[in-house]
């Protein structure tokens, strides 16, 4: 307590140093005062007695001192001077400090970026009620996953449970708002309770309720998002109660969300919509008796004191139920899998997906930051070998060693200080950035965190500690007086430092040679994306998707539908072709068939066409023919890396297929092409005929002759003409793929620049390394240069410590860097490495880079005047 | 000549704070004589050590000063003992003198005394 209330007094009073000060020379003069008048007593002269009291007094400035280690508290004293000191060595230093505090910024600002935004968008708890009792149900089997369950199944398993204290239900769709038909909004609907359970009121008017809205008579009702209310609706005030258009069916404007209201699925629903309503907003729409299709996602929340677990046991009464009544859509070994909003819903295996690439990207965002660290290692020697004379000059006026490292130590951390703060405004910066880029919703929460911003501090102290200190350290190690003696250049290429520097260099390189080859492979990928043909044209394409199946339009209703709309627009006299195909092509569904053997690692993607679909998409035939209308399920065209892969030839003609158990007869081969996905690699296709099992969800591609801008329009009037009962949907298939083209573009981009980033950062680290020794041999230099050693020579001697390091550091980097590509080759960056001149490329300029770096101030130091050199000390 | 400094470390704010008990209110001249009129001219006090000394303890409370006249008319700060000071000197002497009586009974102790 006394220590406290001594150390307490003495902060304060060390705030009060000049008050204090004067109170000290107040005695002291009181104390001279009084000797003087002693000693006049004692019969000295006035002068001499003065003289004599001033004597035994001492001097003043021995007083303060004395009274200063008293008074104040010595450690914050000797901190703030050491700060001070800092600032001013930082001050003078413009270079080193800017050049620094870039370094870690940049490397601690990426991390944050990474991290911040895999936190906000994975790892982060979803901001709803109580998010460890909410869960998501996948439907599992023995062999299957689906994140989405058929609707009148949650409906069944909410009316028989005991473990559930709600069902939520969520489909997202699109709608159209008022009388625009070609612009689609992204709605959700959703069970009546959803606000409620999430835990969220409206910012106007109100939410949906259990009570009111589940009714059957309940009158139709939207819920908006603050986005749309404002964007679209102008933030109109007097909107509760207002009725909009979807679809061309009025609705009633209950409420607007807040802007915070989360989407689970990380979408971003403009209106929110009752799902019991569905097939008022689209008519026909056989949603709620749909059990063969999953079709909604469905989120429960948990009777309180069940678990996740045991609420998955619970629905194993239900889940027999339905397999006994429909046994052709449930089967008995099926179950329901819970992830809950604690984890973001994250169910293992998908969090696998997310948390491999995460991890990877992880990794060489943090190998960044291993390469900045171990520049500003150098750079710190450097810095400090640079000033060694100055140390010795302290060392000699009485500074111990440990002072020095102190001021060293204080140096480091205030670097680490401003980098962190650097970092962290970078980070969130570029993390607003990339956010507003990749569009993501607006009820994301980018707000700092506060655990990330400690991570940030500590990443940069302990990169500094690192990095800081072993050159602090070794250079306190060395022998001052010495240094003082020989001008600091025996001292500083003592062996210790120089092969640190060398160490630091070699690190350096593997981190750089790593995300250059990763980067390079990044560009190369995106560069055969852009330039190379995607092996079919989509450049006049447009495509209209009628949505037969949500109006409950199939089999000879749909062929019929079809056969309509494709003859009025093939009448159409700017229409070249028109092919009905299913999936859609770049939908963003995929489905792949594996052979086994037979196909070995290619993913064979299906498709089913009519026969103008190769003309139409300008995929060449390599041999055989295409369909004709009376081909059946029993013949396959097949694409050209699956023949080769399956049989090793294009000679396949009339082959059963798959090989080994052949169910259909090959007629025809076409060139590779990837109209399913994007720039996948090692993706094959197979082409069916299209039969009545796929109208009812199928789409019409047509190909315009001149600009196709106009077409969609004409397919959107075509459509509603061919049944006014639906709601089309058309669009160009040169936006779908741009769009697909986008986050490739952008992964590459961002791959570049950090590779940019890392290669300038090591050839920094080379150029700061033969500077350094340049600078610290100058007087060698010159000497041999004097008596007549080649300017090359010279050059070769300073650039060759290098070699070792650098050529060590590409060797470790290189594996480092395949297996970094290699494994980022899948979804969804799709890298392709295949060919070894990316690798070798990467390498090659990283080569030239460095040995550039290196020469540039080795031949520096040949420029200068050898007697010059001689004459510098 | 003996130096302040020389005397145990701590001892002579136990010497600062037994003169103001017993003798009152004090300058600080006025306190560096009687400690040495006291330790029999053995002590000479460095005013560098005194007034550091004085302002420590009155920051930790064992003594107040304030400004008076002293006997000679002149201006000078006057210090006292406060309550925690008294305190404080009471369980330093009896500290002090529990270590001098164990110490002195090892300096008295003889071989043939122990068993």
């Amino acid at each position: 307590m006394r220590r406290l209330r001594r150390w307490l007094i003495q902060l304060i009073t060390s705030m009060t140093r000049r008050h204090d000060d004067t109170r000290l020379r107040e005695e002291i003069d009181d104390h001279v005062a009084f000797e003087t008048e002693a000693n006049l007593r004692r019969g000295l002269p006035p002068a001499e007695a003065r003289r004599r009291a001033l004597l035994t007094s001492g001097s003043m400035e021995t007083f303060k001192e004395h009274y200063r280690d008293q008074q104040g508290v010595p450690g914050l004293e000797h901190l703030l001077q050491d700060v001070r000191i800092a600032l001013r060595v930082l001050r003078r230093a413009p270079v080193f400090s800017i050049t620094a505090f870039l370094i870690l910024s940049a490397g601690i600002g990426l991390n944050l970026t990474f991290f911040h935004l895999l936190n906000v968008t994975t790892l982060q708890p979803l901001s709803v009620k109580d998010p460890t009792s909410l869960v998501h149900f996948q439907r599992r089997g023995p062999a299957f996953t689906s994140s989405a369950v058929p609707f009148p199944a949650t409906q069944f398993i909410r009316q028989n449970n005991g473990v559930l204290a709600a069902v939520l239900t969520n489909a997202p769709s699109v709608v159209s708002f008022e009388d625009d038909m070609s612009a689609k909004t992204a709605v959700a609907f959703v069970s009546a309770n959803w606000f409620e359970e999430l835990g969220y009121a409206a910012t106007v008017g109100r939410v949906f309720s259990e009570a009111v809205d589940e009714r059957v008579d309940a009158a139709p009702a939207v819920v908006i998002s603050d986005q749309f209310w404002r964007v679209r609706l102008g933030a109109d005030p007097q909107i509760m109660g207002k009725v909009i258009r979807l679809n061309g069916r009025s609705a009633t404007v209950i409420g607007v969300a807040p802007r915070t209201f989360p989407d689970l699925d990380l979408k971003n629903p403009q209106i929110w919509l009752l799902i019991h309503q569905i097939d008022y907003f689209e008519p026909g729409n056989p949603f709620k008796e749909m059990w063969h299709a999953n079709n909604a996602n469905f989120y429960a929340r948990l009777r309180a004191g069940v678990s996740p677990a045991a609420a998955a046991g619970g629905l194993r009464v239900p889940q027999a139920a339905l397999a006994q009544s429909r046994p052709e859509h449930f089967k008995v070994d099926e179950w329901f899998e819970p992830a809950t909003a604690q984890i973001r819903f994250l169910h293992a295996r998908d969090a696998e997906e997310i948390l491999v690439p995460a991890a990877l990207i992880g990794g060489l965002t943090l190998l960044v930051l291993l390469v900045a660290s171990a520049n500003l290692g150098n750079l710190m020697l450097s810095h400090a070998i640079g000033r060694l004379r100055e140390f010795s000059v302290r060392s000699a006026l009485g500074a111990s060693r440990w002072r020095i490292l102190r001021h060293m130590l204080v140096e480091c951390g205030l670097l680490a200080a401003l980098g962190g703060m650097g970092g962290i405004a970078l980070g969130y910066g570029a993390a607003r950035v990339l956010a507003a880029i990749i569009e993501l919703p607006p009820y994301v929460d980018l707000s700092p965190d506060g655990r990330l911003i400690a991570v940030a501090f500590a990443v940069a102290f302990m990169a500094m500690l690192a990095f800081g200190l072993i050159p602090a350290w070794m250079i306190s190690r060395r022998d001052f007086v010495r240094a003082m003696k020989d001008g600091g250049h025996q001292t500083s290429v003592g062996l210790a430092p120089a092969r640190l520097r060398l160490a630091l260099v070699g690190a350096q390189v593997v981190g750089c040679c790593a995300l250059l080859i990763v980067a390079g492979a990044m560009a190369r990928g995106l560069q055969r994306l852009l330039v190379t043909n995607p092996g079919f044209s989509f450049e006049r394409v447009a495509i209209v998707d009628p949505g037969l199946e949500r109006h409950a339009i199939s089999g000879d209703a749909a062929r019929a539908y079809w056969s309509t709309l494709s003859n009025a627009v093939a009448a159409d006299e700017g229409i070249e072709h028109v092919a009905l195909a299913y999936p859609t092509p770049l939908g963003g569904m995929v489905n792949t068939s594996g052979y086994g053997a037979d196909s070995r690692s290619l993913a064979i993607a299906v498709m089913y066409v009519e026969p103008t679909f190769f003309s139409l998409l300008e995929i060449p035939r390599l041999s055989g023919r295409t369909f004709v209308a009376t081909d059946d399920r029993s013949v396959v065209i097949i694409s050209r890396q699956v023949a080769l892969t399956m049989y090793g030839t294009l000679d396949v003609l009339g082959k059963g297929y798959p090989r080994s158990e052949p169910t259909r007869t090959i007629v025809g081969v076409v060139a590779d092409a990837s109209p399913m996905r994007a720039g996948a690699v090692a993706a094959g296709q197979e082409y069916m005929p299209i039969g009545r099992g796929h109208y009812s969800s199928a789409v019409l591609l047509a190909k315009s002759r001149m600009s196709p801008q106009a077409v969609p329009g004409r397919l959107l009037a075509a459509a509603r003409a061919a049944d006014p009962r639906v709601l089309p949907r058309t669009w160009l298939l040169a936006d779908t793929y741009a769009d697909a083209m986008r986050w490739p573009q952008l992964a590459s981009t961002i791959a570049v620049l950090v590779a940019v980033l890392v290669l300038t950062l090591a050839c920094l680290g080379i150029l700061g390394v033969v500077a350094c020794t340049v600078k610290l041999r100058t007087k060698e230099i010159g000497i041999r240069r004097a008596l007549g050693a080649g300017g090359s020579r010279i050059v070769a001697d300073l650039v060759q410590q290098l070699a070792w390091p650098v050529a060590i550091g590409m060797v470790a980097g290189t594996p480092a860097g395949l297996v970094a590509s290699r494994l980022l080759g899948g979804d969804p960056f799709y890298l392709a490495v295949t060919d070894a001149t990316t690798p070798l490329g990467a390498l090659a300029m990283f080569a030239i880079a460095a040995l550039a770096a290196a020469i540039v101030p080795a031949s520096r130091a040949l420029r200068s005047d050898p007697l010059s050199a001689l004459r510098h000390e | 000549m003996k130096k302040a400094t020389d005397v145990h470390r701590g001892t002579l704010a136990l010497m600062v704070l037994k003169t103001l008990d017993v003798l009152g209110p004090l300058h600080g001249y006025g306190l560096a004589r009687r400690i040495e009129q006291i330790s029999g001219d053995r002590l000479t006090l460095n005013p560098g050590t005194l007034y550091p000394l004085l302002l420590r303890l009155e920051q930790e409370g064992a003594i107040a000063s304030e400004r008076g006249p002293s006997e000679n008319n002149r201006s000078a700060r006057f210090y006292r003992l406060t309550r925690a000071g008294r305190k404080h000197l009471e369980a330093e002497t009896r500290a002090w003198e529990q270590t001098t009586a164990q110490i002195a009974r090892f300096f008295a102790v003889k071989a043939e005394d122990l068993p």
